[in-house]
């Protein structure tokens, strides 16, 4: 479920962590002005979600699942402060293990932050009338399903990554579709166990949150495959090359050593190689000074 | 000698998944009938063993041995002649009411209607559990949240007991209850405890860990009255 | 349940053994740099290998990561075994469509993009502490409050993974016989649900400790602005436009 650098391409990373920042950065706000979340209590059920997702569950066939517990954070404390409790958990795995890039981090905390809690959380808003096991199972499943269809749809609309994105998505989407049904199932034993065991404690998540934001986030959500589209159709994949190549300085013949063998159209050979032998230069003693840096203080 | 060891850890350690040392390496042997005491001071590893001795947690190093065999092998038909009663009952009771507590185990056991209605109304006379029977466990007292854990294992007769400090945290009325039926129980016993007077009453042999996570003494009752060497250890 | 238990405890100790890896205990030119600067530099390590599908500039850019590892004295072999699993991974992801397109060069190009972005990520976290990196964050303006909510996420994983640990003990010492897999499930979910009322609690605890104690978390630090790291990362980044 975390994309790797690499996978996407930069213009569609881009717009992915732009989207993000809207939405956390929203939720950030609302949590702000909300009267019973905190930072510390956020901090602390973050660390509950993190430690959950650690078990490892035996499944037939000898293999194991584990939960992500996305749509579980958005029923158990809301959208704003579920995203942000998922968000945290998805740094710590950037940041600690380099679970998922960082320049893809803006949508895999997309994915996992943004799409799966508000999607989990709004689905079991939905049917959580009719029976709160059976409305918990389906967000638990269709938010983490729907999460893995997002994976799908950022890299398959990626040039980088080659395969047709009907592919990606289709791959994505069966897969977790399966595994999902494990997500649902734990994720309904879970708000079951505490809604019979605690019916006291049910309401703290399910203050008025007004439907205007959450309506936008809502239509964020749903266009975001098209602002990727959107991104990848302006042609921006390899951003740097092209300012490479517009400014000249490129090079246009065959690679022949281990510097570059550099030349500026209308520019003097001469200098040429003195940039290039520049560069070596400062390479060299910058490694150099660092080297001799290593040990002081 | 024929091995006489019910319960045996051989050249067993403990380390948990974060990397904290649970217990050093150490070998121990519990003898069927035997009242075992662990004492030693706060975090020396005294439940870390105990789960380890019960199976409930896979040694780091070494084997686990019941009645000479390993206990992984059989852990579905040993978990039965076991109980083990945690120190926290918040952790351990988890079922709607105390009722449902007490039935928790019967049930699993298939245990019939009949029988299982007259043990729950013996346990719960033997408890004095009657008035809160369908009360919510979260919501009972320190001691009587300790009688229940207590009663939901009794019921289904386990001849081996560990506890996890039995006596800490409840009034004097709940622990004198605790000693006495401690005392008339028939079967194998592991418990730990820092207090003495209860290893006292209770154990015929102590085995005593210190912050090294080690058992650093094992032998009978008069253990206890070695009050230098308890006060060094950090015991008392 | 013993089986959860069993695979969990196996899979969280290879997990937790990373918790610490930052908690170096030597010092070298890179680990003294401002955070802010390697991320920033991390950043631009990545952009540059994934920006490309030349196979000279992405062997540039994974060289220039080793040698720069290697030059502060860093376990190389480290570095490329963290950095090496997703690799493989991607290699069979993108095998069916290089063999289908008949295109053995992507089949070499896109893993290595891969291991090239990884491992510039993999020598940031091998030489910045968990502490370090939120300084970091916090420097280039990501919302203090969600610095403080990361660092209480890091700070409370273990000893809410205890707990977890210690509800799910609690549960198998109750199991009398044997359970399938659902049953499992089942009984499994139920502890989280326990678990999870439980950090409830236990954050409201720590919410009155924190208010007694003063809710700011500070992040300190005294680092460098590594201006030969700046220079050397300049000087990679104008040798891949020269390539």
């Amino acid at each position: 479920m975390h994309i790797p650098d690499g996978y996407l391409d930069l213009s569609i990373a881009a717009v992915m962590w732009v989207l993000t920042a809207l939405v956390i950065g929203l939720s950030l706000k609302k949590v702000a002005e909300s009267k019973n979340l905190n930072v510390p209590l956020l901090g602390v059920i973050s660390a509950a979600i993190f430690a959950a997702q650690m078990l490892n569950w035996p499944i037939p066939g000898g293999t194991s699942a584990h939960f992500v517990g996305g749509a579980l954070a958005g029923i158990l404390l809301g959208p704003y402060a579920g995203s942000i409790a998922m968000a945290s958990v998805v740094a710590i795995q950037a940041f600690l293990y380099g679970d998922g890039g960082l320049i893809a981090l803006g949508a895999n905390l997309w994915n996992m932050a943004v799409v799966n809690v508000f999607v989990g959380w709004y689905i079991y808003r939905l049917l959580e009338r009719y029976s709160k096991f059976g409305a918990a199972f389906v967000a638990g499943w269709l938010g983490i399903t729907t999460a893995a269809i997002f994976v799908g749809i950022e890299a398959g609309l990626s040039a980088s990554f080659r395969y047709p994105a009907f592919v990606a998505i289709s791959a994505m989407g069966v897969w977790h579709g399966v595994l999902g049904l494990i997500e649902g199932f734990i994720t309904a034993g879970i708000v079951s166990y505490i809604h019979s065991s605690r019916p006291d404690l049910e309401e703290t998540s399910n203050a008025v949150i007004s439907k205007v934001p959450v309506a936008f986030i809502g239509v964020m959500i749903l266009l975001s495959p098209v602002f990727a589209y959107l991104a990848e159709i302006v042609g921006y994949s390899e951003p740097l090359e092209n300012v490479a190549e517009e400014i000249g300085l490129a090079e246009k013949q065959s690679y022949t050593g281990i510097f570059p063998d550099y030349t500026i159209p209308g520019v003097n050979e001469y200098i040429g190689t003195l940039i290039s032998g520049a560069v070596g230069v400062v390479i060299f003693l910058s490694l150099a000074f660092m080297r001799q840096h290593a040990s002081a203080d | 000698m024929v091995d006489d060891a019910l319960i045996s850890g051989i050249e067993i350690s403990y380390v948990y998944p974060d990397g904290t040392l649970g217990f050093d390496t150490l070998s121990v042997k519990i003898r069927r009938g035997e009242r075992v005491a662990l004492i030693g001071p706060n975090g020396c590893g005294k439940s870390t063993l105990m789960m380890v001795l019960a199976g409930l947690l896979k040694p780091k190093t070494g084997k686990v041995l019941i009645e000479g065999e390993e206990i992984s092998k059989n852990i579905d038909t040993v978990r039965r002649r076991m109980g083990f009663v945690f120190q926290d009952p918040d952790i351990f009771l988890f079922n709607p009411s105390v009722e449902d507590e007490l039935r928790y185990s019967l049930d699993q056991l298939d245990i019939d209607d009949d029988r299982a209605s007259e043990l729950l109304d013996q346990y719960s006379r033997i408890f004095e559990l009657e008035k809160i029977m369908s009360k919510p466990p979260f919501r009972l007292s320190g001691g009587e949240k300790k009688r229940v854990e207590l009663a939901s294992v009794l019921i289904y007769s386990p001849e081996i007991l560990f506890l996890d400090e039995p006596t800490a945290n409840v009034d004097g009325k709940t622990r004198r209850k605790i000693l006495e039926i401690l005392n008339s129980y028939p079967g194998t016993l592991i418990f730990s405890t820092h207090e003495l007077d209860v290893a006292e009453k209770i154990a015929d042999r102590v085995l005593l860990m210190s912050v090294e996570k080690r058992i650093i003494l094992d032998g009978g009752v008069d253990l206890l009255r070695e009050r230098s060497l308890l006060e060094e250890v950090g015991v008392i | 349940m013993h089986l959860l238990i069993e695979k969990t405890v196996k899979s969280a100790t290879s997990y937790f053994q990373d918790f610490f890896i930052h908690e170096y205990s030597r010092k070298t030119y890179l680990h003294d740099v401002h955070p802010s600067i390697k991320l920033l530099g991390t950043l631009a390590f990545i952009i540059l290998s994934i920006s490309t599908f030349q196979v000279k500039k992405i062997l540039l850019i994974l060289a220039s990561v080793y040698v720069l590892a290697l030059n502060t004295g860093l376990d190389v072999g480290v570095l490329a075994k963290r950095s090496s699993l997703f690799a493989i991974f991607s290699f069979l992801i993108v095998l069916p469509v290089s063999v289908f397109e008949r295109d053995v060069v992507y089949l070499i190009t896109f893993p290595l993009r891969v291991f090239a972005s990884i491992s510039s990520l993999q020598l940031f976290i091998l030489t910045t502490r968990f502490s370090e990196i939120l300084y970091g964050l916090k420097k280039l303006r990501i919302p203090g409050m969600m610095i403080d909510i990361i660092w209480l996420t890091y700070r409370y994983t273990i000893s809410m993974f205890r707990d977890l640990l210690s509800i799910l003990v609690a549960r198998e010492a109750r199991r009398l016989k044997k359970t399938s897999h659902i049953e499992t499930l089942k009984g499994g979910s139920k502890s989280l649900g326990l678990f999870l009322l439980r950090s409830f609690e236990k954050a409201e605890e720590i919410e009155l400790a924190m208010n007694a104690r003063g809710r700011k978390i500070s992040y300190r630090g005294k680092y460098r602005a590594g201006f030969f790291y700046i220079l050397y990362i300049s000087g990679v980044a104008t040798w891949w436009m020269m390539l």
